[in-house]
């Protein structure tokens, strides 16, 4: 005390000034923690939560002639979950996208343990060049495989030349299947991030100690390679998952009758139709139902991978 | 795999009241725990170990002592599994390995960062290699609970790895390794990451439970004095060979190389050159002195190190008649070490001769002349390096 006295506030500096406000080091701690973390909190409370609450509120009312009016009800998850046309809509979105999430990370998994395990030396080149892939264009990409897969395209063209086929095969295109190849491609380098950060966490001594304990190499992947790369598994599944389920321009341009996903329809009623009611009904249902997934992987796994 | 571990028990025994262990005994080394034949191991351009031969005895505490990077982990790794070499055979009690994965090696390993399995509780991961090999749910138990009182640290089987200090975790990655019983366990610098206070305990604990087992244990270290502590027999490497094997304190008293004499132990080195060979021993002139030192494998004219420890050397004026050796020099420098004192002493221009021994009375003084002596026997001749 006799010291602060002594001093006056010129002589003091800010950050010096700053710190007596506070009667001890934790609760200065404290507060400098709150500070930090202030924007990103503020930032998704107005931006996403707060966007959130509205349409969840709005899904829970009416339009009559172009207007939203605030009469409460449930119709919009009623219909919903009953016309037949969104319950295709939603198991082929649910479909597809468990699929490719499926797919894209298993193929994740393989390159990532590729570069952190048997090509550690190339690692920095491989990581590069995901993350090139991260940054290019999605309708870009999008367009190339309509390039490669439609009536005119490189597919096409090579089997009519060899002769395989007489006529281009249109099933190439607008099918679930070129569906499925456009959001893996799109997706892969996505999940190999996280796949990577995680498999940086599982020591050569662990793999080795597995290996030295009587395990296969099958069995230490099982037992202690996966269990302990899981949670970076895990978020690229969810990503991917959720990308993947919420995407509604890839099935329009690729995807045909077989691969048309909700993310289609959820945005015909927030645009042309004027359906918002309903577009947020659908659109509340279809983060129930991947959440609800997301939750049973995560609780399944815990049990499984021990 | 528990049949033949029970048979190892009983040979151990006997083995480890007999320490008379002379190395390269072919007879006996068809059934030792460990052989080595002419293993030979290149990363890239570097020879890792270069055509290593070795035979440990069963029940034996082994040491592979040497510097970092002298191939001794290398070799480790072979044994283990983990690496496989260019060229050479291992055999583990009388049986190649050669083609064998770690996990179906007779080996277990205890790594130097303990290795535990963060995703699995003490209990689990003590339990795994018994659950690997389908071993009953009560025999896990019974087995993790006898592996446990083996290393003094029951009563955390509920714990993550996580909630263990570094000496526990190494307890437990030491159960961990011999819960299944393996002929023989291989440890790599397990006790570097504790502290010193710890390690010196650890190290006693360590050579109880391997006599209480009687499993041969193959120790990697480059601490000299925990191999000295712990081993039966230590083997000396550098630069990829084994350079000297033998008991510790045959290596400590009988160095054959410059290496062995400077790595184990301190000592003085003077290096010089051979001016006589005479049948009472050899004249080594170093600088302007003549060292006296026992006969040897030399000619006149070659250039030697003679090495001598500091505790051989005595200092003073008026001191032991019988030395042979004998040189007046200054005082440099007195340490006071606590249970004794060094002192360095310059007997010829950039000479200094370290000697070491309980405290004088009155403490001599730095700048002081004063005269120091040992015997020839104490010398010991060692061929320069080249």
């Amino acid at each position: 005390m006799a010291i602060r006295a002594a001093l006056t506030s010129e002589q003091l500096d800010l950050s010096a000034r700053v710190a007596m406000l506070f009667r001890t080091r934790e609760e200065r701690e404290r507060w400098l923690s709150l500070a930090q973390l202030t924007p990103a909190t503020a930032f998704l409370l107005v931006f996403l939560v707060g966007p959130l609450a509205v349409f969840l509120i709005y899904s829970f009312w009416v339009t009559r002639s172009y207007q939203l009016i605030s009469e409460w009800n449930i119709e919009n998850y009623r219909e919903a979950l009953t016309q037949g046309v969104y319950r295709d809509l939603f198991r082929n979105t649910i479909e597809i996208a468990i699929v490719a999430a499926a797919i894209t990370t298993s193929l994740a998994y393989t390159y990532a343990h590729l570069i952190r395990f048997q090509l550690r030396r190339f690692q920095n080149v491989l990581l590069f060049v995901a993350i090139v892939a991260l940054f290019s264009g999605y309708l870009v990409r999008i367009y190339a495989w309509r390039t490669i897969l439609g009536d005119e395209g490189i597919m096409n063209r090579a089997l009519l030349s060899l002769g395989l086929v007489d006529k281009p095969l249109s099933f190439l295109l607008y099918s679930r299947a070129a569906a499925l190849i456009v959001l893996v491609n799109f997706l892969v380098p996505l999940a190999i991030l996280p796949i990577y950060a995680a498999l940086q966490n599982v020591s050569d001594d662990q793999i080795d100690a597995a290996r030295d304990l009587g395990a296969g190499a099958f069995q230490a992947f099982r037992k202690v390679t996966l269990p302990l790369a899981w949670n970076g598994v895990f978020a690229a599944f969810s990503f991917t998952f959720i990308i993947a389920a919420g995407d509604y321009v890839t099935p329009q341009l690729v995807g045909g009758t077989s691969g048309a996903m909700i993310g289609r329809a959820i945005a015909d009623k927030f645009g042309v139709t004027f359906a918002w009611p309903l577009g947020a009904a659908l659109s509340f249902l279809t983060l129930a139902f991947v959440l609800a997934i997301l939750s049973v992987i995560r609780f399944g796994s815990r049990r499984v991978l021990r | 795999m528990g049949a033949p571990a029970s048979g190892v028990g009983a040979l151990a025994s006997t083995e480890a009241a007999a320490p008379d262990r002379s190395s390269g005994g072919s007879a006996a080394s068809v059934d030792a725990a460990i052989v080595v034949e002419g293993i030979t191991k290149r990363f890239k351009q570097t020879v890792a170990v270069d055509d290593c031969h070795l035979v440990v005895e069963r029940g034996a505490f082994v040491s592979l002592l040497g510097p970092s990077g002298c191939g001794k982990t290398t070799l480790l790794r072979m044994i283990g599994g983990f690496e496989s070499q260019d060229s050479g055979r291992i055999l583990i009690h009388g049986k190649p390995v050669d083609r064998l994965p770690p996990n179906r090696r007779p080996v277990n390993m205890v790594f130097q960062r303990y290795a535990l399995f963060p995703h699995k509780s003490v209990y689990e991961n003590i339990a795994f290699p018994l659950e690997l090999r389908g071993v009953s749910k009560k025999e896990r138990r019974k087995r993790v609970q006898e592996s446990l009182e083996l290393v003094r640290l029951p009563g955390v089987e509920h714990r993550r790895p996580t909630e263990l200090s570094g000496g526990q975790a190494q307890r437990i990655a030491l159960a961990r390794a011999l819960v299944g019983r393996p002929d023989v366990l291989l440890l790599d610098e397990p006790l570097t990451s504790l502290d010193l206070k710890l390690r010196k305990a650890m190290q006693l604990e360590l050579r109880s439970i391997q006599e209480e087992l009687g499993t041969t244990f193959l120790y990697v270290t480059h601490d000299q004095e925990e191999a000295l502590t712990m081993s039966d027999r230590i083997v000396l490497m550098n630069e990829g060979r084994i350079v000297q094997e033998g008991e510790p304190a045959e290596i400590y008293n009988r160095p054959e190389s410059v290496f062995a004499s400077h790595f184990i132990g301190e000592t003085n080195l003077l290096e010089g050159e051979v001016v006589a060979v005479e049948s009472a021993g050899t004249r080594v002139r170093v600088g302007s002195l003549g060292v006296a030192a026992p006969t040897g494998d030399v000619s006149p004219g070659v250039t030697a190190a003679v090495s001598v420890r500091p505790q051989a050397v005595a200092i003073g004026p008026g001191v032991v008649h019988d030395h042979e050796n004998r040189f007046r020099g200054r005082l440099e420098r007195r340490i006071f070490l606590g249970n004794l004192v060094r002192w360095y002493v310059e007997i010829d221009p950039g000479v200094i001769v370290t000697a070491e021994g309980p405290a004088e009375d009155p403490p001599l003084e730095e700048g002081t002349d004063l005269e120091v002596s040992w015997r020839r026997d104490d010398s010991i001749l060692l061929p320069e390096p080249s």
